[in-house]
Formats: structure tokens, C-alpha cells, sequence
């Protein structure tokens, strides 16, 4: 049956409540070898992941999916019935206002919102039928993250990091990064957060260019008299652990300790700098003029540090421009101004992302790092009031690349409109089933026994997209 | 366990062949057949899914078997894949998803097939036979035999033995020590005293023994200092405090509702609050629970005499505690998805039972019906998110009576008053005054109306950038205040007559006077049509007496110079005698089925109306429409709900405190309704009837039936109506135009209602106004109303598009099956059904939440789930015992215990013996029973991020012992069980320390050990500033103390223990190696703050400070 409340439960223990085979296997990740190796999962292709979040929603119809039927009725009603919107304030038809065009090798039509990654279309997988189950940012957001419209739900990252361990021990498993003004989402570090799962799979805020960039890590003391004060403790508590008949949970405790102890050095050294090339700090868009993209590329600059670190699971976050909606927690909500408002977030990210694409690339790292680019949901192909565009969570389109992704490949289609999506249908919960396929975990038996259920990331649903696997 | 008394009938004996296969059928029949149905079928069945191309459901698929092999090969256990999979020996682990089975199933299936695999089933079965066979009565009654469902018997308390622990006397050390026996257990010694006091201390009350308190115990040398320690730690309101934060776990607390926006729940902390009194004054279990239920319709609450609340109905306040999203597009799915969340945390904080997982299908493992879940559904549907009242009775009614007498009489004064005003003053003057209040504005503003350029420029002088809001607000007020004017030119107006004759002379004037006469017998009178909206006479109620009122009342004004402001025309009214009373008039539900509803009403103070879909309870944008009132004079107001057509919904009027999300505390809030409509086209009159001064005046009044009378003679027609008017208001017979044509005399300063001029009415006006002070505002709180009842439909695999037959509100049909009664929500019956004496889960669940507690691992130990994913009971007789003592202490032979005392129950537990054993195990503990699940010795546990912050409070002398209130943030030095409980922005020290669910029920912590821990308390500024802030004292207070005497106290103050010498010896060196490193000379060491600080600072992060043993 399934579990014993011990006191403290050690992170073998916590993984002998996961109720199928996938415990046995992620204990074998904590031991040092990959997770599937032991338990017969899916091959591993990826073994990190790093998820570009495009908080608010990105219009797919302005973006990857390519809709000529929207200029040929601009102005029109919509010709069938459509769903009920947030703001219930429907206009008609409106077309984009990007240039769509064939892009490298494949051909895959990208518009001129995102010229950079676009140059990259050979690596990327589009998936041009996803579709979410909510319309509204905060259970968008959950959803996305948890496969749970409310909070209290581990997130992915915290799966990943359960079912795989850590590769580093200085460093949490799951990353999220923010800079400048960015914040979390709609729906609040929920989105990052555990849920029933142990708690150091939550995860962990680092702003990138803030001092210090993770909460409480900068030590009051100098190193040396932390490394005397933590021996004493150490001496002190190995005494109450042997009073106690506690050695176990003390010397888990103290390992702890000198873990965050490490961490207070190990951070630090992460979001300095100064080692990389002006090069590179240029090729990401670090000397950007304009301020909300430098902070985007310091994101993304130390996504690629994290990633050659050994970090799980790693978040980045947008930043915003207060335009026709679109605020700190859903940067791309555009419901007005559609496209000033877009074209100033896509400038923020598109190089910084095209040149993570890159430096991942050119260093070996991409074949093993999966790349998640992906929003809560798209918008409407007919307008909110006059120039914004509303919540479309009925198809929309995300892409991956990286981590054993077939490159250059589009999967399913929306309506003529881009309205609904009609082909190769595909959910969150095959998104991630596929993510977690691709890290050698075979989604359904990655589950944790929670309030007298075994629960999944992906709840009860999810599909691998195979058509896009290499 | 119905299959144990099989196994053990037919355990392996050796027996001829005969009597195998015989005692094979046997066993094939009572175990293997029930639970192959049970668990295998549904996936590996002749007709469904064939899960592995295996078929259970008969002899020949079973030893076919599937692609893994054989399922059976009779008499080799070893080679049956069967075997392996319900072992759980390799990657078959079956059934899928579910729980291990239980040992003694394992053991029948390798007798079954050791005994040849005895198998009648010798052909597939019929899709008929299967589905008879797998029908849910079937497996619904083998279900009920599950061991939580059974009723409570008492066993008898095993007889004492030889040991400290077994020779006790008390029952549950015999329990504890016959099961320790029975597995050659020796059980631990007794812990020491500190320890005992620190345990006592700390999982009683949550905070650690001050140095004083330890000092007392330690010198008290009485045979009780024990029992009477326990009985200090039970009195002191931090038990109450600590044991409240446990429940809380429960029903998941928390005081916002998530989401974006994460909007504040009303008052939410007042069901903390209602919580720990409750503890504190012991109220029984049964009937805590009921109150959590029902407590607002309780026949006898509770009442807190000294706030004037009924404390009861705050028990109600978890229901509000769901999440709830932003405007949903969906809002029937978030229905189903907040009310799932309340059957969720009901069922499993009180009952132990996840009715939540058969919201789809039947339950996957419980006597647990997917019915069942839609009757409790029903129960809850059948109520509307709200804030409750939750006034002592008769609180707000004193000076009522008085009150009414009151207003009567200053109608009276007042009609006086007038009647002087109308027989004194100049005619001519008084018709001036309505001709000047009826046309006083500029024209540009009017123009507005239909141009919003002009109010645009307008407000530019004073405005630093256009502000659209404002615009579109000037815009509005324009074209109100034109259409009001065009209103009253109207013929149907009481003052058509004098504005239409204004100015004109000769045939002009007796034309517009023949039109006028002859219009006034041409007006119909406008009727609102509701149009499938409720009508107003068939809406409820809550909060304030509402009654539909006639023509003229009038609320006295509060303060000020002014009498009264307005005099009503017929129409329901709140807050007609005190300011401060609260209401909410909700229709019943209709389903939406016009483009547009419209309400003629006013308000002030932020009362709002709104139409509310499904029960989603946020007023929201553009989706939900809603306005907030602000209008005195009544108009219609129209809500566009063309996006809801065909969704269920009610409408709602509520003053500003009583909104349920968003409520806005303003005394000055009031609302009137007077018709409601859904019809399209122009709305009908705003007044009803439609009249004129040809209608307020007598039949033969001389002005009627003569030519267009000269100005003075209309004045005097106008004297003579108004006269009648005052007369029939005076009376109570006022008509609605007679009101409007007095309101629109008392609105243009035709007749007086300033104290001033009223000298005969102020002492009456100022007496009023004092009883009306004294009734206070109501003590709102969350919770739910009752609305109109309703049986759910159950939505056919959950889907909430595909409804099919209600299901009668009732409780769980294992428990109790009978239907509640059709009136009202049924909760009174579902708090009833759940303590009633015939449900055992209740108690079981209850004192095995205490156990847990007390001890650190329930008896059972998933505290929230008793059913078949949970774990089985490690002493189910003592769970028993405790149970049926805890209900009937008397038929128990302990009279002294209070039936359902959770006070007395904690004493009973915590005077064990079994509670004093030490932490450290014997060495046959530690061999047979690693887990400790016989309670040999003391766990060691980690305190929870409540108590950590707490003691760290106490610790360093900074805890502020206040009880009670709306909540604070954490920096603040209240107990954590008072900061605040945000759903998006849980406290940073407490999110560290595994925080509970602010989603379902967690009656266990989690314990993690994560690095964030440690950074937040070596590096967080919380810890930091309280080590910082003690040292600062200490070097004081204790300056003629030597540093190790200083730190023998340190020690005692941060563990409650005296540190060992070498403890003394290391802390010194470490401090003084601190010191040199710092440069600090010796001498400066005693006054040297920072130095301290690290010290106190040290002994907070020492592991022994955050655990209990």
C-alpha cells in the first residue's frame, strides 16, 4: 500500500511513493545513470529541457501558421459560430499584417515576426494544431504547466526533475529565470511550483540580473566563517542525531546544508559573465538597445550555462511592453494593439532565441537539449475590438527543437481561418507526453500517489507525437 | 478481511485429491471469482479491451493467457504470470493504477493454483452474463464489506503483561504493548524529562516551554506533575491556536481564491478564527463538524456573547474556499470544477473517502458511486456563494419596533409640515421652483449626448490627457440628465403640465392644454414584461427583511441637515430604517434566453447588480455583466446577455458588503428595484403608472374642465394636487404619481426637508437617528445561502455537456441512502448523516487525525484516505477502542470524558505511556520494525513551517501572543496561524517548510529537506533580524553573566534543554574562534552585539531546533 509517514522522508523514500516501475528507474537516475536505462522506457534523446514560455499568447495566425484566407475576408463576420471569447467584444475578420514566406531548406512558412528563429527552420518541429482547454490566462497557465487548471499540481519542470534526478548538486533541478521586469505568470509560481511532489523539485526563481538572483543565497557572513559556523553546526547536530537516534535524517540535513552552502558560491559563478566572448554576449543581443531584449538575452545566454551545468528543466520568462493588454504577468496579451504590441515582443526574443539555437547547436548541446516554445494559448483570427486579437485556446501553434526533434517539420493544421484546429490534432498533454518520451519516460508511468490517486503530468490523457521524432 | 475467515477455513492442509478440488471450487468461489471481477475484468474481458490479448473472465482465456504467457497453469504458481503480477515481482504490476493486493488475496491465488486452479468457468461468458456480473449492485455490495465502512465494535483491551508499558493501566499502552509482544518488540524506555516537556510543549501548543515554565516542571516532584502539565498545555490558548492550523490542513485554508487577480474570499479569517474558539472552548467533534456544514441553519447555535455573533454559522466558511477562475468562458465546467472541490475536501477531511475520484465513473476501488457524487453535488448546487451574516439573533433587530414607530410618526410631522408649507407659501413661487429645477443645466451639455467630442473638449481645461473613462462618464451623465429633461416635458409626467405651458400665452397656451388633456386619457400604462426572467415577486432574500413596499417610503437620511432625500415609488427597498443593514435579493435560476435583461433600480454605495451564470461569483468584465449603482433616481439598466443563452443563471442585487467576491464594506450602501424585464424594443416608463396633474386632481376640480388656466391658476391646480398628495401619503394611500409629483415638490425645494426649516420634526428625526446608530453593522462572513434546490443530472463520464437523469440530493448510499427532504439544500441532513451514530468513518477518521498528530504516524497512516488506496490500520482494535470511546465515553465506562471531546480525547492519549517513550529504539525495535508502525518509540519529526517560524518568535522573545483578527504579513510577530494564507503569494518562510495544500485536504505534511531551507534560515533576514534583535537584549540583560553561562541559557531558551558540557567546551571555542577572526579582543567580547547575534543565530540553525523527539 503506499506509504509510511516517516518524518523525513529522503528522496528514495519519496520515489518509493511513485506507485509504478517509473520508481524503480528514477532511483536509478539518482544513482548516475539514465532513468529509461533501467526500466525499459522509451530510448533517451534529450536530457534537459528548456522551455521558452511565450506568456499571454502569441497569434499563430500572425506567426507560424500561414492563413491567405484572412486577407481575402478581412472585415467580414466570422462564417460559422465561434466559442464564447473573454471579452465577448468579437469583430470580424483581420488579416495579418507579417509577411509569411518559405523558410531554409524544408520550406516551412514562417512570417516575418520572427526573422531570426525562422533562418533556424530546419531545426524546428511546428506543430500547427495544438490546442489547450482553457481561454483565460491564470487556468491557461496552470494547464500548460501542470496539466491542472489550478494550482497545486507539480509543474513539468518538477516532474522532469523527479523522474530524472539532478545532474548537479550545486545547482536546483528546475530553473526559472527572469530579468528586468519580468514576473511570473498569470496564476503565480503555482506555475513552477511541486505540488505533491518533494520539494526540491520545485522551481527555483533566479533572476538573472539581480543581486543576489536567488532569494536568501547571499550569505551575511564571509565564506570562511560560514565553513566554521556550518562544521560547528555539523558537530552540534551529529550529537542530537545520535541522541536522538536520528543519524540518518541529521546526516541527510547536513548534506542539505552543504548543499545550499555550495549553491551560495555556484550561483554566483553562474550569472557572472564575464567569461564569455563579447561574441557571444553580441550574438544574443546582450548590447540590445532596446532593455527589455538585452534582459531576454541574458535569459537566454544563461539558459545555455544552465544547460551546460546540468540543469533539468529550465523556464524562460517574457518581458512586457504594458501594450493593448499585454502586461507583466501575459506579456504577449494583445488585445488591442495587436501589432505594436507584437511586434516589440517578438524583437525581444527572436534574436535571443535564434542565438540560443545557435550557440546550442555549435556546441554539441542541441542534439541532447530540447527546446519548448509554446504559449498558454493563440488568438482569435477575427479582431478584439479594432486591433487586438482575443484568447484562442481551440489551435494554436508551438514549436520544439533540439533533444531528438525531426527538424524542419510541420505537424497538423488549423481551419482555413486558423480558428480551430482540424488535422493531427494535438493537446498540452501530448506535448508533454512527447517531451518526457524524449527524456526516456514513458508519460504514463511517471505518476506519484496523491490523495488516494495516481496522479500524472499528464493526467489521464497525452499521445506521443511521434511525426515530428527523429 | 471477508476473505480472511475463507483462507484460514481452507488453509494448505494436506488434504486427497477430492477434497482439492472441492476446497479449490470453495476458494475459487469466495475469493479468486470476486476479486477476478472486481479488479481484472474491465480490462482484460471476452468483450472489452482485451488489455495484452487476455481474457480473465473464463477457465480456458486464463490458461491461454496473453502475450506475457499463461495467467495460470494450474499447480504451478511459480510459472502463472498471474502470480507475478499481483506480487508485484516484475514490470506487470496489476491491477493497473491500484493498490498492491492485499497479502492474504496473493496467498489465496497460489493456494487456488496449487489446489489444480479449480475453474467452472468453462466457456467466455455472454455479454449479458458479463455485465450482470460486473454490475455496479455487485460490486457495490462486495465494496461495503471494506474494513472502514464496518461498524464500530468495541474489543476488549488486552490484559497487562510484565514491563513498564504493559503493566499500564492504561488502555491504549496494553494495546500498544500486546501488538509489541506479539512481534518480539521491546519497546523504549521513557524519554527524559526535557524531553517529555518539550514534546508535550511543542505538539500541544506549537511553541517550545519557556525557561520558566521548564523550571517549574523540573522542581515539581508531585506523583501528577505530568497529568497536570498536560492539563496547563490543553487550558493555555495556544493549544487551541496550534490544533486549529491542523484543521485548517484539512480544508485546505486559505483566504483568496487563486487565479489571476487572486481576489480576497470576504472575511475568510473569521473562519480561522471560529476554528480555534471552537477548539478552545472544546465544542464537541459532532458538532464542529456539523457547523462546518450547516451552522448557519442550526435550530440552536452557538452564540459569542461579547461579539454578538453566531458562531456557528461561521462554520460554514471553508465552502467558500475553492478556486475559482477568471472569466470563464465555460462557467457550467468551472461550476462542476469548484463544487468538485468542495465534495472533494467534505469527503475526505471528515470522512476519510476520495468521493471526489467518481465525478466520471463509479469509484475505480470504494463503495463509491458516480450517484453518489451527484448527490452531494445536488446538496451543494443547491446553495450560492456568499457572504454570510452571522449576527447573534435579535442583534440587529433592537429598536426595530421603535424605529418604525419612529418614521411613522416623521411621516406624520412631515405631511404637517408640508400641509403649513402648501397653505402658506406664494403658488406662483412654488411652481417657479419646479419649472427652474426642471431645466437648470447649460445646453453643451446635452449636445454631448449624441456627440462625445463636445464633453471631450469640455474636460480638456482641467485634465492633463484625455482619460476615456472619464469622457465616456461625462458623455453618459449628459445624455441622462437630457433624457430626464425630455421626461418630464413628457405628457405622463406630474409636471408636463407647467413645463409645456411655460412661457406660452393665448392659443398657444390653449392648445398645448387641450393636447395635454387629451394626451392624459391616451397614455397606457407601460408595464415591464418579464419575459422569462423571474418575476420580483418570486425572488429570495438574505440579509435585511425586504418586502415590496408601497408607493412613498422613504429612507430618513443618517446625518446631515436633510430629512429625507427621496420618497420611493411602490418597488422593493433595502435599508429603509437603518444605514447599516446589508442585503442581497437573487432570483430564482432561469436559463438565459434573451439578448438583453433590464432592471429599473438605484443605489448607492457600491451595491452592485449582475447577472450570475452557473454560481460563478466573480463580477467580471464584459463576460459577466454587472454594474455597480449609482444612480438615486430609478432607471433601467440593461445587462447584455446574448453570450449566455441557454446557460443557467440568476440575477442579483446586493448592497457593497454583501457582494460576495469584491465586497466593499460602505454603510452607506443601498439598492431599490422596481421591475425587471427582458423584453427587447424601448424599455417601458421608468414610472408606472403613467399620470399627470390631470390625474392628481379631484374629478371636479374647477381647472380640469375649463380653458388652458393662466399661471397662477395652474399654481393653485398644482397646491390643490400636491395637497392631496401630502394628504394620501400622510395616510399610506399615496399613488405612485402623487409620490413622484411630492418627490419632484421635495426635490425642487418646494417643500421642506432640511432640519432647518423643520423644527417640529428634529427631535423625533434625531432620536431616530441615534437607535439607528446603535444597530450595528452586520458580521459578515463567508459562506453560502441557500437558493433554490436542485437534484443534479449526472454528467454521463463526467462530461458536463452530457447530462442525463438527476439524482436525488442524498448522502453516500453505503451510508445512508435515503433521499433529503425536497425543501431546502439538505444540509442540515448531510451534517447530520456524517455524525450520525450509524457512520463509523467519522469518529475513525477524526481520533486517527488526533493519533497522527500526537504521535507522528496515524494508525492508519494515509490520514485522508481510508478506503482501498489508503493504508490498512497497524492496531485497527485500538482505532476501534479510541473511536467508540471518543463517541460514548459513557457506555465506555469513562464517564468523566465528554462524548466527542477532542480535549479530552488529546488527554487520554497524552497521559498514555505511550506517549512518554523515548525517541531512541531497543535493539529488536530497530531489527523487526525499522518503520516503527508499532509505536515502539518516540518518532522524530520535523516541526511544521508554522511552528518553526513560532518558535523562533518565542525563542528570541518576540512573540506577540495576540489572538485573533483579519490577518497579518509574515513579517509581523503574530503567530503564523494569523498571517496571512494568499493563494499566489504564500509567505516565503513558511512556503520553504512544505506549507499544506491550500487545494484539498492534507491532513499529513509532507517533510522535504531542500537547500531553500537552509538559505532561508542561515541567510533570510526573518532569522536573522530576530537572532540580531535578542542579541541586542542579552548583552544587556545579562552583562554581568560569563559568555558560557550566556550560552548555557541560549541553549535552554532556543531547545529547552541544558547543553552537556562539551556542548558548553565547542560553542565556546567556536565563538571565540569567531571573535579572533573578527578581530574582537577578548574583553569586548561579553557587549560585542553581532558576535551574539551569530551565537543566537546558531543555536536557530541547529537541526535539533526544527525536529520533536
Amino acid at each position: 500500500m503506499s506509504t509510511d509517514s516517516l518524518p523525513t522522508l529522503s528522496r528514495r523514500q519519496w520515489l518509493g511513493r511513485s506507485s509504478a516501475g517509473f520508481g524503480l528507474a528514477a532511483v536509478a537516475g539518482v544513482l548516475g545513470r539514465p532513468a529509461a536505462a533501467s526500466a525499459g522506457g522509451p530510448p533517451v534523446r534529450a536530457k534537459r529541457v528548456i522551455f521558452l514560455f511565450m506568456s499571454g499568447g502569441v497569434s499563430h495566425v500572425d506567426s507560424f501558421d500561414p492563413k491567405p484566407a484572412l486577407a481575402a475576408r478581412a472585415g467580414q463576420p466570422m462564417p460559422f459560430p465561434v466559442e464564447r471569447t473573454q471579452f465577448n467584444n468579437n469583430g470580424t475578420i483581420m488579416p495579418t499584417q507579417w509577411e509569411f514566406r518559405r523558410r531554409g531548406g524544408c520550406g516551412t512558412e514562417i512570417s516575418d515576426l520572427f526573422p531570426e528563429i525562422a533562418a533556424h527552420a530546419d531545426k524546428l518541429a511546428v506543430v500547427r494544431s495544438m490546442t489547450a482547454k482553457f481561454s483565460e490566462h491564470a487556468q491557461g497557465n496552470l494547464f500548460i504547466h501542470t496539466g491542472f487548471p489550478f494550482l497545486g499540481s507539480p509543474s513539468a519542470g518538477a516532474w522532469t526533475t523527479y523522474g530524472l534526478g539532478r545532474e548537479c548538486d550545486e545547482l536546483p533541478g528546475y530553473v526559472v529565470l527572469q530579468s528586468g521586469d519580468a514576473g511570473p505568470p498569470h496564476g503565480g509560481v503555482a506555475c513552477y511550483g511541486n505540488g505533491f511532489l518533494p520539494a526540491d523539485t520545485q522551481g527555483s526563481l533566479l533572476r538573472c540580473d539581480a543581486d543576489p538572483p536567488l532569494r536568501d543565497i547571499r550569505p551575511w557572513e564571509e565564506a570562511a566563517g560560514q565553513r566554521a559556523r556550518l562544521d560547528y553546526l555539523a558537530a552540534m547536530n551529529r550529537r542530537f542525531g545520535g541522541r536522538a537516534a536520528a543519524a540518518d535524517a541529521v546526516e541527510a540535513a547536513i548534506r542539505t546544508h552543504e548543499t545550499a552552502f555550495r549553491m551560495q558560491a555556484a550561483v554566483p559563478a553562474l550569472t557572472d559573465l564575464s567569461a564569455e566572448t563579447e561574441a557571444t554576449k553580441r550574438l544574443y543581443g546582450l548590447d540590445a538597445e532596446d532593455k527589455q531584449q538585452a534582459a531576454y538575452a541574458r535569459q537566454c545566454l544563461l539558459a545555455r550555462r544552465l544547460a551546460e551545468r546540468g540543469v533539468r528543466f529550465i523556464e524562460l520568462s517574457c518581458l512586457a511592453y504594458n501594450i493593448g493588454g499585454g502586461n507583466n504577468a501575459n506579456p504577449w496579451d494583445n488585445h488591442g494593439k495587436l501589432k505594436e504590441g507584437h511586434e516589440k515582443m517578438a524583437r525581444q526574443v527572436d534574436r535571443p532565441i535564434a542565438a540560443l539555437l545557435a550557440d546550442l547547436d555549435q556546441r554539441g548541446l542541441l542534439d541532447d537539449t530540447l527546446v519548448v516554445w509554446a504559449g498558454e494559448f493563440g488568438r482569435t483570427p477575427f479582431s478584439q475590438g479594432s486591433d487586438g486579437r482575443d484568447h484562442n485556446p481551440l489551435g494554436y501553434s508551438i514549436w520544439m527543437a533540439g533533444g531528438g526533434v525531426k527538424g524542419g517539420t510541420v505537424l497538423g493544421a488549423t481551419d482555413e481561418l486558423g480558428y480551430r484546429a482540424v488535422e493531427d490534432v494535438a493537446t498540452l498533454y501530448d506535448l508533454w507526453a512527447t517531451v518526457l518520451h524524449q527524456l526516456g519516460v514513458d508519460h504514463e508511468n511517471l505518476t506519484f500517489r496523491h490523495g488516494g490517486r495516481d496522479m500524472r503530468l499528464t493526467d489521464v490523457h497525452g499521445h506521443v507525437l511521434h511525426k515530428i521524432l527523429a | 478481511m471477508l476473505f480472511v475467515a475463507a483462507l484460514a477455513a481452507l488453509a494448505g492442509l494436506a488434504r486427497p485429491a477430492t477434497m482439492q478440488a472441492a476446497a479449490g471450487e470453495e476458494l475459487f468461489e469466495k475469493v479468486i471469482r470476486p476479486y477476478l471481477v472486481e479488479r481484472c475484468y474491465e480490462c482484460h474481458g471476452t468483450h472489452g479491451t482485451r488489455e495484452n490479448d487476455l481474457a480473465l473472465d473464463w477457465a480456458g482465456g486464463m490458461r491461454t493467457g496473453g502475450a506475457s504467457g499463461p495467467a495460470v497453469v494450474p499447480g504451478k504458481p511459480a510459472e502463472s504470470v498471474i502470480m507475478q503480477a499481483l506480487e508485484h515481482e516484475n514490470d506487470l504490476l496489476m491491477p493497473k493504477g491500484g493498490p498492491k493486493p492485499p497479502a492474504e488475496i496473493v496467498r489465496a491465488f497460489r493456494t487456488w493454483i496449487e489446489l489444480g486452479a479449480a475453474d467452472p468457468r468453462t466457456r467466455p461468458p455472454s455479454a449479458e452474463e458479463l455485465a450482470q456480473e460486473t454490475s455496479w449492485e455487485e460490486i457495490f455490495a462486495r465494496r461495503k464489506n471494506w474494513w472502514s465502512l464496518q461498524p464500530l465494535e468495541k474489543p476488549a483491551v488486552p490484559p497487562p503483561a510484565a514491563g513498564w508499558l504493559a503493566a499500564s493501566g492504561h488502555p491504549v499502552d496494553r494495546f500498544i504493548a500486546a501488538k509489541l509482544a506479539a512481534a518480539g518488540v521491546e519497546p523504549a524506555a521513557e524519554a527524559d524529562p526535557d524531553t517529555l516537556l518539550r514534546r508535550a510543549t511543542l505538539v500541544l501548543t506549537g511553541l517550545p516551554p519557556t525557561p520558566e515554565e521548564r523550571a517549574a516542571f523540573l522542581a515539581d516532584t508531585a506523583a501528577d506533575r505530568w497529568e497536570r502539565v498536560v492539563d496547563r498545555l490543553i487550558a493555555s490558548p495556544h493549544f487551541a491556536e496550534h490544533w486549529a492550523r491542523h484543521w485548517l490542513d484539512c480544508v485546505r485554508y486559505c483566504e483568496t481564491h487563486g487565479s489571476e487577480g487572486d481576489p480576497t474570499i470576504p472575511h475568510a479569517w473569521r473562519y480561522r478564527d471560529w476554528c480555534i474558539r471552537a477548539i478552545r472552548d472544546d465544542v464537541p467533534v459532532d458538532r464542529f463538524i456539523r457547523e462546518q456544514l450547516a451552522g448557519d441553519l442550526l435550530p440552536d447555535p452557538r452564540i459569542d456573547r461579547d461579539t454578538g455573533t453566531n458562531e456557528s454559522a461561521l462554520g460554514i466558511g471553508h465552502l467558500r474556499m475553492v478556486p475559482h477562475g477568471f472569466t470563464p468562458t465555460d462557467p457550467l465546467d468551472e461550476m462542476v470544477t469548484f463544487t468538485d472541490n468542495q465534495i472533494d475536501v467534505i469527503s475526505k477531511a471528515f470522512l476519510g473517502m476520495t468521493v471526489s475520484c467518481a465525478r466520471c465513473h463509479n469509484h475505480k476501488f470504494d463503495a463509491i458511486s458516480q450517484a453518489d457524487f451527484y448527490a452531494l453535488f445536488g446538496t451543494l448546487a443547491s446553495c450560492r456563494p456568499a457572504v454570510i451574516q452571522a449576527d447573534a439573533p435579535g442583534r440587529r433587530d433592537r429598536h426595530r419596533a421603535e424605529l418604525a414607530t419612529l418614521k411613522q410618526s416623521i411621516r406624520g410631522l412631515l405631511a404637517e409640515a408640508w400641509l403649513a408649507t402648501l397653505a402658506a407659501g406664494p403658488p406662483a413661487a412654488l411652481v417657479e421652483k419646479l419649472i427652474a429645477a426642471a431645466a437648470p443645466l447649460p445646453e453643451p451639455a446635452a449636445d454631448a449626448g449624441s456627440d462625445g467630442k463636445a464633453v471631450q473638449d469640455a474636460v480638456k481645461p482641467d485634465a492633463v490627457k484625455p482619460d476615456p473613462q472619464r469622457i465616456a462618464r461625462e458623455k453618459e451623465a449628459a445624455a441622462k440628465e437630457k433624457a430626464r429633461r425630455q421626461r418630464m416635458r413628457e405628457v405622463d409626467h406630474p409636471f408636463a403640465a407647467a413645463l409645456r405651458l411655460e412661457g406660452l400665452s393665448g392659443d398657444a397656451r390653449s392648445r398645448a392644454w387641450d393636447e395635454l388633456r387629451s394626451g392624459a386619457a391616451a397614455v397606457p400604462a407601460a408595464q415591464a414584461a418579464p419575459g422569462g426572467v423571474p418575476e420580483l415577486a418570486a425572488w429570495m432574500q438574505y440579509g435585511e427583511r425586504l418586502a415590496a413596499s408601497p408607493p412613498g417610503e422613504f429612507r430618513v437620511e443618517p446625518e446631515g441637515e436633510r430629512v429625507v432625500t427621496r420618497l420611493l415609488p411602490a418597488g422593493i427597498h433595502s435599508n429603509l430604517l437603518a444605514a447599516s443593514d446589508g442585503s442581497v435579493l437573487h432570483s430564482p435560476n432561469f436559463p438565459v434566453a434573451s439578448d438583453e435583461i433590464r432592471l429599473l433600480v438605484a443605489g448607492a454605495g457600491r451595491s452592485r447588480m449582475r447577472i450570475v451564470v452557473w454560481n460563478y461569483p466573480r463580477p467580471l468584465g464584459l463576460l459577466y455583466p454587472n454594474q455597480t449603482l449609482a444612480n438615486s433616481e430609478p432607471e433601467w439598466i440593461t445587462l447584455k446577455t446574448a453570450v449566455w443563452k441557454g446557460e443557467r443563471a440568476h440575477l442579483e442585487l446586493a448592497t457593497g458588503g454583501d457582494l460576495a467576491v469584491e465586497a466593499v464594506d460602505d454603510a452607506g450602501s443601498w439598492f431599490s428595484v422596481l421591475a425587471v424585464d427582458s423584453g427587447s424594443g424601448p424599455p417601458p416608463a421608468v414610472h408606472r403608472p403613467a399620470a399627470s396633474l390631470f390625474d392628481l386632481l379631484s374629478a371636479d376640480d374647477p381647472v380640469l374642465g375649463g380653458p388652458a388656466p393662466d399661471p397662477a391658476a395652474l399654481a393653485v391646480a398644482y397646491v390643490r394636487a400636491a395637497r392631496r398628495a401630502v394628504e394620501a401619503w400622510r395616510d399610506g394611500t399615496a399613488t405612485d404619481p402623487q409620490v413622484r409629483l411630492l418627490d419632484g415638490f421635495a426635490a425642487a425645494g418646494a417643500l421642506p426637508c432640511d432640519l432647518g426649516s423643520l423644527p417640529s420634526v428634529r427631535e423625533t428625526v434625531e432620536r431616530f437617528r441615534a437607535l439607528a446608530r446603535e444597530i450595528p453593522p452586520p458580521v459578515r462572513a463567508p459562506g453560502v445561502i441557500e437558493g433554490p434546490v436542485v437534484d443534479q443530472p449526472l454528467f454521463v463520464r463526467g462530461n458536463h455537456k452530457q447530462p442525463a437523469a438527476a439524482v436525488p440530493r442524498r448522502f453516500l448510499e453505503a451510508l445512508d441512502p435515503r433521499p433529503f427532504p425536497p425543501a431546502a439544500s439538505g444540509r442540515l441532513e448531510l451534517a447530520a448523516a456524517i455524525v450520525a451514530g450509524s457512520n463509523p468513518l467519522t469518529p475513525r477518521v477524526f481520533v486517527n487525525r488526533v493519533w497522527h498528530h500526537l504521535f507522528g504516524r496515524g494508525i492508519v497512516a494515509s490520514v485522508d484516505t481510508f478506503g482501498q488506496m489508503g493504508d490498512p490500520p497497524t492496531h485497527p482494535e485500538l482505532l476501534d477502542h479510541l473511536a467508540v470511546r471518543f463517541v460514548s465515553p459513557a457506555a465506555d465506562g469513562v464517564p468523566t470524558q465528554r462524548p466527542w471531546s477532542l480535549k479530552d480525547l488529546v488527554r487520554f492519549l497524552v497521559t498514555s505511556r505511550t506517549f512518554r517513550l523515548a525517541a531512541r529504539p531497543t535493539e529488536s525495535a530497530t531489527r523487526l520494525d525499522p518503520g516503527n508502525t508499532l509505536f515502539s518509540h518516540a518518532r522524530l519529526r520535523r516541526l511544521e513551517g508554522e511552528t518553526i517560524r513560532d518558535s523562533l518568535l518565542a525563542a528570541s522573545g518576540r512573540l506577540d501572543r495576540q489572538p485573533f483578527g483579519p490577518s497579518v504579513p509574515g513579517g509581523a510577530a503574530r503567530r503564523s496561524v494569523y498571517v496571512a494564507v494568499r493563494r499566489n503569494a504564500i509567505d516565503p518562510f513558511l512556503a520553504a517548510f512544505d506549507p499544506p495544500s491550500t487545494q484539498s485536504t492534507q491532513g499529513r505534511r509532507d517533510v522535504s529537506h531542500v537547500p531553500a531551507q537552509s538559505l532561508v534560515l542561515m541567510n533570510g533576514d526573518f532569522v536573522r533580524g530576530l537572532a540580531t534583535e535578542r542579541a541586542t537584549r542579552l548583552v544587556g540583560e545579562w552583562r554581568e553573566l560569563p559568555c558560557d553561562e550566556r550560552i548555557r541559557r541560549l541553549f535552554v531558551e532556543a531547545l529547552a534543554r541544558e547543553p552537556g558540557t562539551e556542548e558548553v567546551a565547542a560553542t565556546r571555542a567556536w565563538l571565540d574562534a569567531l571573535a579572533a577572526r573578527r578581530g574582537v579582543p577578548a574583553a569586548d567580547v561579553p557587549g560585542h552585539v553581532p558576535l551574539w547575534a551569530d551565537l543566537v543565530h546558531a543555536t536557530y540553525n541547529l537541526e535539533e531546533f526544527i525536529h520533536v523527539d
